[in-house]
């Protein structure tokens, strides 16, 4: 009984001995090292094999036969691996690891019940991989985003219930006056990701909905996804990092938290866009189509917030790896959700629907978008954590222009190659199979894209491995590792 | 069976309306929607300051070349 007593004293602020006590930065930051750092290995791990299933799937498109003579390497067991491990081994992973640092120093407060998110970063790893073994055997669900076999998800939802519940103990020790915007979407995606992924589970897995409903249930959730789990997180790096680097605040703050109650009113309807021309009643697709459009307000708001922070600072974004990155990734997401919005305009949605062009505009959101702000935020909290400068500029660059070249290209070929394939197949006078092999020059390119992205993600693995593994400098003690480089000593060049 | 899964659903869809309500309700209370400007520069503290760049390349990055070459 007393252990239990001991455990609510422990989660209740007014019980703890540092009540009022508001921790330094340093010590946040080394109280949170242990689970971000085994968070971002989960993360980068997944990272890579998720990149080499996207090149193998990727270049079947365009030479159906490569391994294809092995049944676990075959097309649809490919993709649906790349798919899950990038959602969730890669960004689950990395978005958790930047959450709880984010939350920790938001709140002015040490880590609390560290323990609870260990066993959590095993049980959704362990879950990850199960799932993605049991897709390769055949046991994979044929339910888009849910791909994962039932005996996988129990663990995925108990590993996310402890986050979640670390989440809530660290908000009830906060040291801090004011609920920054950024902690808004951090609290909000923590209540919304047990939402629909629960809700979907029931509604598709374990009692699975009849007919049309199973689409809708599908898209609700798929679209949420990105909507509600993701994108809150890259916001809220992107609403802390940017004025934190620069040093000066956001440009409106009022439009900030404008931003974050439109999104929550609007996103969770738009996923419906996705059945456009489908079964389904016309007024639900016009709902969907309605909020898709309303969901101009916040992306505009968060535009204007994040573009006039940044405007006549250009020289420091470029000083910056942790701008370059989540500048980068803040411009995604103004583009990546303007052309969302249009493209659940019926009359475009006729030529783009069923194309490469939808794979281009989910690759911008997840990658443009999410994955850079993540690259950005990991570099600015590793060598806070690990009390060590970055090993290599070079390394920091290449990683920068090839994630960055490779995803406009990425980007710019399925686009184009989506629309002509789309206009090409609402033409009855072109036979299908030449609208396929009309599409292979930009599926190449869209390979080629994917090398350059994995050479990024190569220098990028590098330079954390190294970084973990090189001596600490003694000049490296101060909380703010990174120094202006007119202060720094020059280093002799190689 | 399958109704009363839809029930939960809708009443699990009702409880995250009625939180959301409750939250910006508990935000206008608290004084969180007031003085925003102000709570913008929450992010800063006197280990890292408004004001200063908190964010460089290592060393002898590109950019920091071309910034020295500007000076």
């Amino acid at each position: 009984m007393s252990s239990v007593s001991q455990f609510v004293a422990s989660v209740n602020p007014t019980a703890s001995a540092d009540v009022g006590v508001r921790a330094r930065l340093r010590e946040i930051d080394e109280s949170t090292r242990l689970p971000v750092l085994l968070f971002v290995g989960a993360a980068l791990f997944w990272l890579l094999g998720g990149t080499f299933f996207a090149l193998i799937a990727s270049i079947k498109l365009h030479h159906p036969d490569f391994l294809g003579e092995t049944e676990w390497l075959t097309f649809g067991i490919v993709r649906t691996v790349h798919l899950n491990t990038v959602i969730y081994g890669w960004a689950s992973n990395a978005g958790i690891a930047v959450a709880l640092w984010l939350m920790a120093r938001l709140c002015r407060t040490k880590l609390h019940h560290g323990g609870i998110l260990m066993v959590a970063m095993v049980f959704w790893n362990v879950g990850v991989l199960a799932g993605c073994l049991g897709i390769m055997a055949g046991d994979g669900l044929s339910i888009e985003w849910l791909e994962f076999p039932p005996y996988a998800t129990p663990l995925l939802f108990l590993a996310y219930a402890l986050t979640g519940v670390w989440c809530i103990i660290t908000f009830r020790f906060r040291q801090s006056e004011h609920t920054y915007v950024s902690q808004w979407f951090l609290l909000a995606a923590f209540f919304w990701f047990p939402w629909i992924y629960s809700v979907a589970q029931i509604m598709l897995v374990i009692e699975p909905a009849r007919g049309t409903i199973q689409a809708l249930v599908n898209w609700w959730f798929a679209h949420n996804v990105l909507g509600l789990w993701f994108t809150p997180i890259g916001l809220a790096a992107a609403y802390y990092f940017i004025p934190k680097v620069l040093g000066k605040p956001i440009h409106s703050y009022y439009l900030s938290i404008l931003g974050f109650w439109s999104l929550a009113l609007f996103y969770n309807w738009a996923g419906v866009h996705h059945l456009i021309g489908g079964p389904v009643p016309a007024w639900v697709i016009s709902a969907g189509t309605v909020a898709s459009v309303m969901m101009v307000i916040p992306v505009i708001v968060t535009a204007i917030n994040h573009h006039m922070t940044v405007v006549g600072s250009f020289a420091q974004v470029w000083r910056s790896p942790t701008l370059r990155f989540v500048v980068f990734g803040a411009m995604s997401y103004t583009l990546v959700s303007l052309q969302g919005s249009s493209m659940s305009l019926r009359t475009l949605n006729l030529h783009t629907h069923f194309t490469h062009y939808t794979v281009a505009h989910a690759h911008l959101g997840m990658y443009g978008f999410f994955t850079m702000i993540m690259f950005g935020s990991f570099y600015y909290i590793l060598p806070r954590l690990l009390q060590k400068e970055w090993p290599s500029s070079m390394l920091i660059s290449v990683h920068f222009w090839t994630a960055s070249l490779g995803i406009i290209l990425y980007f710019v070929g399925l686009s184009i190659g989506g629309l002509i394939q789309g206009m090409q197949m609402n033409n009855p006078d072109i036979p299908f199979l030449e609208v396929v092999a009309n599409t292979i020059p930009y599926l190449v390119s869209r390979s080629v894209a994917g090398i350059i992205i994995l050479v990024g993600h190569l220098a990028f693995t590098v330079s954390v491995v190294w970084m973990i593994l090189k001596p600490r400098s003694p000049q490296e003690t101060s909380p703010t590792l990174f120094r202006s480089p007119e202060a720094m000593p020059l280093r002799p060049s190689t | 069976m399958e109704w009363l899964f839809y029930l939960i659903a809708f009443i699990v869809a009702l409880c995250i309306t009625f939180t959301g309500a409750w939250a910006l309700r508990w935000a206008v209370r608290q004084g969180q929607l007031s003085n925003l400007e102000e709570q913008s520069r929450s992010i800063f503290t006197e280990e890292e300051p408004e004001g200063r760049q908190s964010d460089f390349f290592p060393g002898r990055g590109g950019s920091s070349r071309r910034s020295r070459r500007q000076r």
